[in-house]
């Protein structure tokens, strides 16, 4: 079972989406990094994320916007340049609903935009529908199979 | 009737009398001879038969056929009998007769007894008979070919005896000819000639019998009766035509002389029927005098001209000579005056016959007496009403008229003012001189020309300008004088208030500050006021009658010059700044067209120039400082967007996941506290979404496009639980428009008015929304704003609590609520973004109630 991938500085928000994750009965692991360096660390491989055992590459990534060191959108851009995680799945899961945002994460090479739903019950809603889509239907490419290998 | 047709009739006479007899006596005679012959030939071979049946009778009995052969051939007597057969007892044949070559056929069973003719054949059937008792039965055929040959010869002797008798018919008519038709044709051709050559002296020859002698002597006796009369009737003839030929000749000499006339002459009876007319008469109706003739007077002229004139005919037929002028209004010439002559005829028993007029178109010389008449007229009503006083002198200066308005103004009368009455009305001041110079001109024979006051009816003086001119006769003699008297009082009264003016406006000008110039269409100087001598620094002397370009040639390269011929050109006043750089001020120039040239006031603005540039400058800091405000809003609400809601969602979730980790340890207070703060912070996110999309609307510029607002609704629907059947339901009234607006902002508002519309309902109550679209009305507040039509209104009505009509104005204003937080949730701001954003989209948005029965949002947008 792929893993996935949640870059989210706020704790209470991992909190969340940890109990959340368990709620709505998602089986693929999910991984936490707290900024965007330790993201290009652990899809790069870098440092302690050498051991793919226990880092193993994910098959989606749950990004943020806003992130220290380095922001959502910096992130998503090192990994379109970073030729094995070229097709790496990006969806963004932000607070922020300003147009903008929206125009830059696509821009930048995001595949999806959520933003964080106010409540508990709307969070388990969501995650409901993003594994129907993105772990039932969705077809990933097989890069994203080779860089986990 | 001619001689070949009586001849012929006798021919055809005699020859059907003839032939007709021969024809009835032949036919009888054939017809005889058929019925005879046949009976005979009947009778006779019944005979032969009975004979041959007598003998046969012991050959029938003895069926001896021999015998009967025997018996049989006793017909060969007869040729004419082509077969015989005998039959015996029982019909069958028992021996044939057959004399000819060819077997004739016989019946095979006799038939009923007795003969039978046929048209060529005659069949008999005979009993044979012994005693009492039938042997047999015989048959016989005759042929009555021979009877026919018989017919033939009658035939073709009847027809040679009537070729003879038609031969000696013609013959015999030939004879009869000579003898009955001859004198009759003779008679009718005698007749025929005389009506050819004219000629009464033929007379016809005596011939035939008695009754015709008689004819041709009637005959002969009447033509000399007509020889005899025509003789009497051509004697009488040549004297008549003489006579005629004279009559003819004066007639025409009449005729001559009255066509060449330039009168009308006429002569008419008392039922005024034309007898004679002359050429001109008929001519100026247009008609020949021979058309005219025999009609009525009223006929030719029309009955509107003949009332003109009928009162003088009634007195010329009644016996009276007359002559006069009367006006005749033709129909087809118009109106002319007449003179006209009437005399009577002689009258007979007391009865004037008729009357011969002469008539003259006079209208020519009364149009001109008419016309001099009017010119007098004209000239009268002219000098009466123009406003001047006038009067008339003669060559001694003696006045004789003066018109309506010397009278009016003096109030005097022409007895008071008659020769050197108008002394009177002088003012004693000017009296002497004014004598003086009037006796000058009248001895000179001059123009007379003077201004002096005159005493008016109210007892007040005017001045007046008067001139008199002389009226020459064509020797050049004076014979009168005509003058005039015009009231100059207004125009000296003018002429002082225009002094003053002048003056007004000179010390305006020369007071003003600002420069004022007047350029002649060439562009030279015509007015310069002491200002714009100080702005040329020239002084008005080095000004005046100078060409500005010519004077200041380095103004022809700055925008002063296009300026400046453009509004002299298209005479279209201009106001315009202008950066002077060889002083390094500004002006402003105002330029007028005026019919001299162009009008320029210029009024140096340096110093509002300065004032007006430093403000600029300020505006421009202040709005960089502004826009830098504005954007650390942006920033702020940035960070609201994105770190206020980590703590919330942080809030929630903690709350929501102590009671599901600990709720068995927790009083049901502490839940109930923990679910107030978890609801708490739901609502805080909510009110941050809300002004955020306050926020968001009232910021941007939006670029409008063309948008459907139905598939935008339907599609808003499938977001929203809330709009969906069963919970509600939405009816689309009529076809909404394609409007335009802002996609985000326009769902934003939709969804703002839906969702409300489904929200605020009586629990329990199933919200119907009804949307429909109508053009937008007439502007009230903002006519010219927006052309109406250009407008679109779209309701969306709900069948919710309503609004209170003092809440009404409410409801549009941010964090505004109507309802309590608990009854219907809400953070006040939804129908604020509403505003906000159709606001912004160059629409309205707007709202009527009535509390229980729902309300009805209207939003306008342009329509696309």
């Amino acid at each position: 079972m792929k893993s996935i991938l949640l870059v989210e500085d706020n704790a209470d928000d991992i909190f969340i989406m940890q109990r959340a994750w368990q709620k709505a009965e998602i089986q693929n692991p999910l991984q936490v990094v707290t900024d965007g360096q330790q993201a290009v660390d652990y899809i790069s491989g870098t440092g302690k994320y050498a051991d793919r055992t226990q880092y193993p590459i994910p098959c989606l990534i749950l990004l943020d916007l806003k992130l220290p060191y380095l922001s959502g959108l910096e992130v998503v851009r090192w990994l379109r340049s970073y030729e094995p995680s070229m097709t790496l799945a990006v969806v963004f899961l932000t607070s922020s609903n300003s147009d903008m945002d929206i125009y830059q994460a696509y821009r930048f090479g995001g595949n999806a935009y959520l933003v964080k739903p106010p409540t508990p019950e709307k969070l388990i809603e969501m995650l409901k529908d993003l594994k129907a889509f993105w772990m039932k239907h969705n077809q990933f490419p097989l890069e994203c199979l080779k860089l986990g290998s | 009737m001619t001689e070949s047709s009586i001849r012929r009739q006798l021919l055809a006479a005699m020859l059907i009398v003839s032939s007709s007899v021969l024809l009835l006596t032949g036919i009888v005679l054939i017809s005889y001879e058929f019925t005879t012959y046949r009976a005979t030939t009947a009778r006779h071979l019944a005979g032969l038969a009975q004979t041959v049946a007598s003998y046969s009778t012991a050959a029938l009995a003895y069926q001896d056929e021999k015998g009967a052969h025997e018996i049989l051939s006793g017909f060969r007597s007869e040729p004419d009998i082509v077969v015989a057969c005998l039959y015996n007892q029982s019909g069958k044949p028992f021996a044939t007769y057959q004399p000819g070559k060819a077997s004739e056929p016989f019946p095979p069973k006799p038939g009923p007894d007795g003969f039978r003719f046929s048209r060529t054949e005659l069949v008999l059937f005979e009993p044979v008979i012994q005693g009492n008792a039938r042997m047999g039965t015989l048959f016989v055929r005759q042929n009555l070919s021979s009877m026919y040959s018989r017919m033939s010869m009658y035939g073709l002797f009847v027809l040679f005896v009537l070729a003879l008798s038609v031969t000696v018919a013609f013959l015999l008519s030939r004879f009869f000819e000579l003898k009955i038709a001859g004198p009759i044709l003779s008679l009718a051709q005698t007749a025929r000639r005389i009506s050819e050559h004219k000629d009464f002296s033929i007379r016809a020859q005596k011939a035939g019998g008695p009754e015709l002698g008689l004819l041709t002597q009637a005959f002969n006796q009447m033509l000399s009766e007509i020889q005899t009369r025509q003789q009497q009737l051509l004697s009488e003839l040549s004297a008549r035509e003489r006579a005629e030929l004279a009559l003819r000749a004066s007639e025409e000499e009449l005729r001559f002389v009255t066509d060449h006339a330039s009168v009308v002459i006429l002569h008419c009876d008392r039922e005024l029927r034309l007898k004679f007319v002359n050429r001109p008469y008929a001519a100026r109706f247009g008609m020949t005098p021979e058309a005219v003739l025999g009609k009525r007077i009223p006929e030719v002229v029309g009955t509107a001209a003949f009332d003109s004139f009928k009162v003088y005919i009634e007195r010329a037929l009644a016996g009276e000579s007359l002559m006069f002028e009367v006006k005749i209004p033709y129909e087809t010439l118009g109106e002319r005056w007449m003179l006209c002559a009437l005399t009577p005829e002689q009258s007979r028993n007391g009865v004037v016959p008729g009357f011969v007029a002469v008539v003259q178109d006079v209208t020519d010389r009364h149009e001109m007496q008419e016309a001099l008449r009017e010119s007098e007229e004209r000239f009268r009503l002219l000098a009466d009403n123009i406003l001047q006083l006038a009067w008339i002198a003669d060559k001694d200066g003696f006045i004789t008229w003066y018109n309506q308005r010397w009278y009016e103004y003096t109030g005097t009368t022409l007895a008071q003012m008659l020769g050197r009455g108008w002394e009177q009305v002088q003012h004693p001041d000017h009296l002497a001189r004014v004598r003086q110079k009037f006796d000058d001109a009248l001895k000179r024979g001059l123009v007379w020309e003077d201004t002096f006051p005159l005493l008016g009816k109210n007892g007040e003086y005017r001045w007046f300008l008067s001139r008199a001119l002389p009226v020459r006769d064509e020797h050049g003699e004076i014979v009168r004088w005509f003058g005039t008297n015009t009231d100059i009082t207004e125009l000296r009264q003018a002429e002082e208030a225009l002094r003053q003016a002048h003056y007004r406006l000179q010390t305006t000008l020369d007071g003003m500050n600002d420069a004022f110039v007047i350029y002649s269409r060439d562009w030279k100087f015509l007015v310069v006021n002491p200002a714009a001598t100080r702005m040329w620094n020239e002084p008005a002397e080095a000004l005046l009658g100078q060409s500005l370009w010519e004077k200041f040639p380095e103004l022809i390269a700055t925008k002063l010059h296009p300026k400046f011929v453009q509004s002299m050109e298209q005479r279209a006043p201009t106001t315009f700044q202008f950066h002077h750089p060889g002083v390094d001020r500004w002006f402003e120039h105002q330029c007028y067209p005026i019919e001299e040239g162009l009008a320029v006031f210029t009024a140096d603005i340096t110093a509002r120039k300065n004032a007006q540039q430093i403000l600029e400058r300020t505006v421009d800091e202040r709005t960089a400082e502004l826009r830098e405000t504005v954007g650390e809003l942006e920033a702020f609400s940035y960070s609201i967007s994105h770190d206020m809601r980590a703590p919330l969602r942080a809030i929630t979730s903690y709350s929501e996941a102590l009671v599901e980790d600990f709720g068995n340890q927790l009083p049901p207070a502490a839940k109930s506290h923990l679910s107030s703060i978890s609801s708490a912070a739901v609502r805080l996110d909510q009110l941050i979404t809300d002004v955020l999309a306050y926020s968001r609307v009232s910021r941007a510029e939006r670029e409008l496009e063309p948008l459907e607002i139905e598939p935008l609704i339907r599609e808003l629907a499938e977001q929203y639980p809330s709009l969906q059947s069963p919970r509600a339901e939405i009816r689309f009234q009529n076809p909404l428009p394609t409007v335009l607006g802002h996609r985000a902002s326009l769902a934003q508002c939709l969804s703002n008015l839906l969702t409300n519309a489904a929200k605020f309902v009586q629990p329990g109550v199933k919200p119907v929304i009804s949307i429909r679209a109508e053009p937008a009305p007439a502007p009230a507040q903002n006519p010219g704003q927006k052309s109406p039509d250009r407008f679109v209104r779209i309701w969306i009505e709900d069948n919710g609590i309503g609004i209170p009509a003092k809440d009404l104005d409410r409801i549009f204003r941010i964090f505004e609520r109507v309802h309590p937080q608990q009854v219907y949730e809400g953070t006040g701001i939804g129908l604020a973004i509403v505003k906000k954003a159709m606001e912004r989209m160059g629409g309205q948005v707007g709202v009527e109630s009535t509390v229980g029965q729902g309300s009805r949002f209207w939003i306008e947008l342009k329509k696309a």
